[in-house]
């Protein structure tokens, strides 16, 4: 009866890739502040124990280390910084967002079920938002004037206001 | 149709928050940009609207009509006849009783307006009519902020009825009817085995004189054979819920009941007697006992289709009383009992000896499912033996199966046993 018993272990494509992800926005941390690497490089491996395991809250755990590692990498940084610390932040979330949906599929359909395309389809979604967070971002960074990023400051207001909005109904 | 938020994003607001906070008493324009990708997550967790999936299913089914624990192949086809829907995750009804022996029935998939997502997996034919249930389907936004929960089917089925299969011989209790069959009497006439000879008399068939006799001694006499008769029998499957005990990774007492009832059945057909068929549950079934090519396929199909002896326990109150009484009424009244029962409880022990009392010999053919593994099922092993004795004592014949045997051999010790 073995095959009656269900397996809710995430599919592992979901898991490598949220791995990758991790990694790469620990090498964006890396390229900012080299000694923050074993912060989030720890981020990466509590992450992919999560990813693998079908555990949510070692997921977030993982990917929160990545993001507060990459945050602090643009505190400490110079101004030239913010391109990598923008990378790192967008694919600490892509990597959680990848990771999180694997553990939902392990979870509904198990780990014996074809999901190979839906997790493509996520997958290249959530790193479209990340890349288009990125280009906007920078974009911001850009326009504002040196110490004084006051489009950054609009586009977070606005960006606030939707949380609000999302979070309250 | 259930929507639902999944809440997954929550945590976004954190860390954009964070983020805002580090960049606002650090004066880090860096964090602040950060933010950014907060708040683009958070955007498309909001402004994506939640799925409206207009799907429909189709199974294919290999084979409707298998044989007992027959492999059957599931295909499954899914389509869209909606908008596009970014994450979707099929979970298909199969039937209750059913065991999915390879592949998954289940899918998570994305789907384009008007595509097919199709899946296969492999079940395994138990007995009875099964239909499948409504698939569950889960949709959710690309990303997977709002899921929606639906149900979506079609009416494919199958029906899986088992061949009866005749075991070498099926002792019946002796008995006096009156039709012509193959349990001795001790009373003489037409038959094979010799009974007496007695003083010939007018009118008796010449076929009968023994003729060496009156060659020896010139004297006629008429040799007397003893007489076969045809046994009445009504087959009792024991389909209380507390009958569906089994072993680990095993099917069910009754389901081993009713095996043994089909072949006691299809045995006891096989040799000219009646047989009729019971179930002693909350859902009482009954088939008269009686003979010939119709009914052995009636037997069959009810034995194998009937509500009663479902695959899995019955939820209905079982009144151990009326049934009692249904049963005895329809009972004829030179039937004997074949009671097909784990012996899992004194309930049964009850009903059977007062089946005795009532005057129709009763034989118990009992699956044996109980284990050793723990102190609890020793208990219940022990029991069950004290079960078998008393009844043993009282004159109801048992045959202990031990299920890892077949019934056959089992049946054939018991015979020789009784036979001593």
């Amino acid at each position: 009866m073995t095959a009656d018993d269900f397996d809710d272990t995430p599919p592992r494509n979901s898991a490598t890739a949220a791995v990758v992800v991790a990694a790469v926005a620990t090498l964006a941390v890396v390229a900012i502040r080299p000694s923050l690497a074993v912060v989030a490089a720890l981020g990466v491996v509590v992450l992919a124990a999560g990813a693998f395991r079908g555990n949510r809250a070692l997921v977030t755990t993982g990917a929160g280390f990545v993001f507060v590692a990459d945050l602090v990498a643009a505190f400490s940084g110079l101004g030239n910084a913010v391109f990598p610390a923008l990378c790192g932040g967008a694919f600490a979330v892509a990597a959680w967002d990848i990771a999180e949906h694997g553990v939902g599929l392990g979870e509904h359909v198990g780990t014996d079920a074809r999901t190979r395309h839906g997790e493509t389809v996520h997958a290249a979604l959530t790193l479209s938002v990340a890349v288009l967070a990125i280009g906007v971002g920078y974009a911001i960074y850009l326009l504002g004037v040196d110490d004084r990023p006051i489009a950054a400051i609009v586009a977070l207001a606005v960006g606030a206001l939707v949380l609000f909005g999302a979070f309250s109904d | 149709m259930i929507q639902q938020d999944t809440n997954r994003w929550v945590g976004i607001s954190m860390a954009t928050f964070l983020s805002v906070a580090v960049a606002l008493v650090f004066t880090v324009p860096a964090a602040l940009i950060i933010g950014v990708v907060g708040g683009a997550y958070a955007g498309w967790a909001h402004f994506d609207r939640a799925p409206d999936p207009d799907l429909s299913l189709s199974r294919t089914v290999s084979d409707d009509t298998p044989r007992l624990d027959d492999t059957i192949t599931v295909t499954v086809t899914v389509r869209n006849d909606g908008e596009f829907l970014p994450d979707l995750r099929i979970v298909d009804g199969v039937p209750d009783a059913v065991e999915v022996v390879d592949g998954s029935p289940r899918l998570a998939t994305a789907l384009r307006s008007g595509k097919e997502a199709t899946f296969t997996y492999e079940i395994e034919a138990v007995r009875g009519d099964h239909t499948f249930g409504d698939a569950t389907v889960v949709a959710r936004d690309a990303a997977g902020s709002v899921e929606v929960k639906s149900e979506v089917g079609d009416d494919a089925s199958f029906r899986c009825v088992p061949t009866l299969t005749a075991l070498p011989s099926f002792p019946l209790r002796a008995q006096s009817a009156r039709r012509v069959g193959r349990l001795s009497t001790d009373e003489s006439g037409a038959g094979v085995e010799f009974h007496a000879t007695r003083e010939y008399r007018t009118g008796d068939p010449l076929s009968r004189v023994d003729w060496k006799r009156f060659a020896r001694t010139g004297d006629l006499a008429t040799v007397e054979f003893r007489e076969e008769r045809a046994g009445t029998v009504a087959v009792v499957v024991d389909t209380r819920e507390s009958a569906y005990v089994a072993r680990p990774d095993d099917d069910s007492a009754v389901e081993y009941g009713v095996r043994a009832a089909g072949s006691v059945a299809a045995t006891l057909l096989d040799t000219g007697d009646r047989v009729g068929l019971a179930s002693y549950g909350p859902d009482m079934t009954w088939l008269a006992p009686s003979l010939g090519r119709d009914h052995r396929q009636r037997f069959r199909r009810t034995l194998a289709t009937d509500d009663a002896f479902d695959p899995t326990p019955p939820d209905a109150r079982f009144f151990s009383e009326s049934t009692f009484q249904r049963i005895l009424k329809r009972l004829p009244s030179d039937a004997q009992v074949v009671c097909c029962t784990p012996l899992c409880d004194d309930g049964i022990v009850r009903f059977l000896r007062r089946i005795d009392a009532h005057g129709h010999s009763v034989t118990v053919v009992s699956p044996d499912v109980t284990g050793a593994a723990s102190t609890g099922d020793q208990l219940a092993r022990a029991r069950r033996r004290t079960r078998i004795r008393g009844l043993r004592q009282a004159g109801v014949r048992v045959v202990d199966w031990p299920i890892d045997e077949p019934l056959a051999a089992t049946v054939a010790r018991a015979e020789r046993g009784w036979r001593a």
